[in-house]
């Protein structure tokens, strides 16, 4: 794993070096209300299925449908390329998850998360774009000494709002679905992203 | 074009704002405390002694009493020190004498497993010896303590109904904390690839109403002397994050220092613990001697209130 995150990090320091037409580097910043849907006991019944593309089992029942936390998230992508309406980028991702509000006898817990997203973007019009990205991430419970992986997955729309030949900022809106093991959790992020072309070509 | 940006967007997040849950559904009030206190100082059997264990236990009682009120609270304290006076309590009818062997120990649980609702609080503190996640008892006769296995404890505690919190102040304590099938603790497990297979080894997870507190993780567990009083490092930290003043032998009026936003929780002592406990809790480049103490609690996505304010 630790070869995998060396080769992932060379492969974003070196690539942009080229420098050819379309490549870009791009940050983008989010915040989102976080909401964790465990299942309810009649799930419990559902036969175990380890595959994350079936993130639903197994879970657990809690006291109430959903726990609403917060959170904010920071990418940068070194492994962008745009080329005419389509947009692929290699992102390394911090996301940091509040714990949720306190209710009866329990809150779930917060948790800061590293990991990395593979995105793709089809632009619909000349402001407006679709996005999906897929992830994985490392999550750290706050103070507990305690972690897990996850998996996630966003669908989004994306709004131009200023553009330059060596620049792009927009607005996005993407729902994320985080795939816990024992919960799904559903985040509904309004950022801002903006793109950097060294060679000039954003337009 | 800014017009279509923010009309979903706010329907989204004014959609999330209303469904959430915390704001419009009824909190459960919180029922009686019930505590079961064991400490030991060994003395008389084939163990070192350890003189900080009993106050440990005395003052952990007479700080939950502080925070819970005479009336919502009981407390057993299981003592066993050379040549002290054996008391017997009734709990639910069941009359168990408080020393602290096996036997009496189970019987005390079977007993609270019969009286305790889903509302209330069972604390169940430990202070004494213990090697890899088994503590030390006393035995029915003679000086030869019995190991007792912590998960078999675990397994006891999971038919008393309540809110349970676990607290071990014992060497390696860390072992008897139960692993959680969706997370691992860093200090036990610090691995991507473990983290990655219990994502997918299907083992099920289920919220969880026992948490455990250790003083330590895969370490020994210390006393150490404040102001002339013997106490375990880990239990002077726990009784000052409960409020407690070791040195007058009084609760505080305020509001514990370890609870946040008016709640006690089980993360926010450990919090606690770890920042104020004399012992540091890692070795470190700077720091590479010297005893090392990490309290740890049992992982999984909830955090438990214990008290409120």
């Amino acid at each position: 794993m630790k070869r995998v995150a060396f080769i992932i990090a060379l492969l974003c320091v070196l690539s942009p070096l080229a420098a050819h037409e379309g490549y870009y580097y791009t940050l983008s910043l989010s915040i989102f209300p976080y909401l964790s849907i465990p299942h309810y006991a009649d799930d419990m019944q559902r036969p175990a299925v380890a595959s994350w593309t079936t993130p639903s089992i197994p879970h657990y029942a809690d006291d109430i449908p959903m726990r609403t936390a917060g959170g904010g998230e920071v990418s940068i992508g070194a492994l962008g390329f745009r080329k005419s309406h389509y947009d692929f980028s290699l992102e390394l991702r911090y996301r940091g998850t509040t714990a949720s509000i306190p209710h009866g006898f329990y809150r779930s817990r917060g948790f800061d998360s590293i990991g990395s997203d593979l995105r793709f973007a089809y632009q619909l019009k000349e402001q407006i774009a679709l996005f999906a990205t897929v992830g994985t991430e490392i999550n750290f419970y706050r103070g507990v000494d305690s972690a897990f992986a996850s998996f996630s997955t966003a669908l989004g729309a994306e709004f131009l709002l200023v553009q330059k030949p060596a620049h792009r900022l927009s607005l996005t809106v993407p729902i994320t679905l985080h795939l816990r093991k024992e919960i799904t959790a559903i985040q509904t992020a309004v950022g801002l992203r903006y793109q950097y072309f060294s060679t000039r070509d954003g337009r | 074009m800014m017009k279509n940006a923010f009309l979903p967007l706010a329907i989204i997040l004014l959609s999330l704002l209303l469904s959430s849950c915390e704001i419009f559904m009824e909190e459960p009030q919180a029922g009686k405390v019930y505590a079961i206190l064991v400490a030991l100082d060994y003395d008389g059997l084939n163990q070192n002694t350890l003189a900080g264990t009993l106050p440990d236990a005395k003052e952990q009682n007479k700080a939950f009493t502080a925070l819970a009120g005479d009336e919502k609270y009981e407390g057993y304290l299981f003592i066993q020190e050379k040549g002290g006076i054996v008391d017997t309590k009734t709990i639910n009818s069941t009359p168990i004498e408080l020393y602290p062997t096996v036997k009496n120990i189970e019987d005390a649980i079977s007993a609270l497993s019969g009286t305790t609702t889903a509302d209330d609080l069972i604390l169940f503190t430990f202070s004494g010896h213990a090697k890899g996640g088994n503590i030390a008892l006393a035995p029915k006769s003679g000086s030869v303590i019995e190991t007792y296995e912590v998960s078999r404890l675990l397994d006891l505690f999971s038919s008393v109904k309540g809110r349970k919190l676990i607290i071990l102040d014992a060497c390696e304590t860390g072992y008897g904390v139960p692993s959680d099938p969706a997370s691992s603790s860093t200090l036990l497990e610090n691995s991507i690839s473990t983290w990655y297979s219990k994502y997918f080894n299907g083992e099920r997870s289920v919220k969880s109403d026992l948490f455990v507190l250790t003083s330590s993780a895969n370490t020994d567990s210390y006393e150490d002397i404040f102001n002339g009083k013997r106490h375990g490092v880990f239990t002077y930290a726990l009784l000052k994050a409960l409020g407690w003043n070791v040195d007058t032998g009084t609760m505080s009026t305020a509001i514990p220092p370890a609870a946040k936003r008016g709640r006690l929780t089980v993360d926010g002592l450990l919090s606690y613990i770890k920042a104020h406990q004399t012992l540091k809790t890692k070795k470190s480049l700077f720091k590479p001697f010297g005893d090392i103490q990490h309290p740890m609690v049992s992982g999984g996505a909830l955090d438990m209130t214990l008290f409120t304010f």
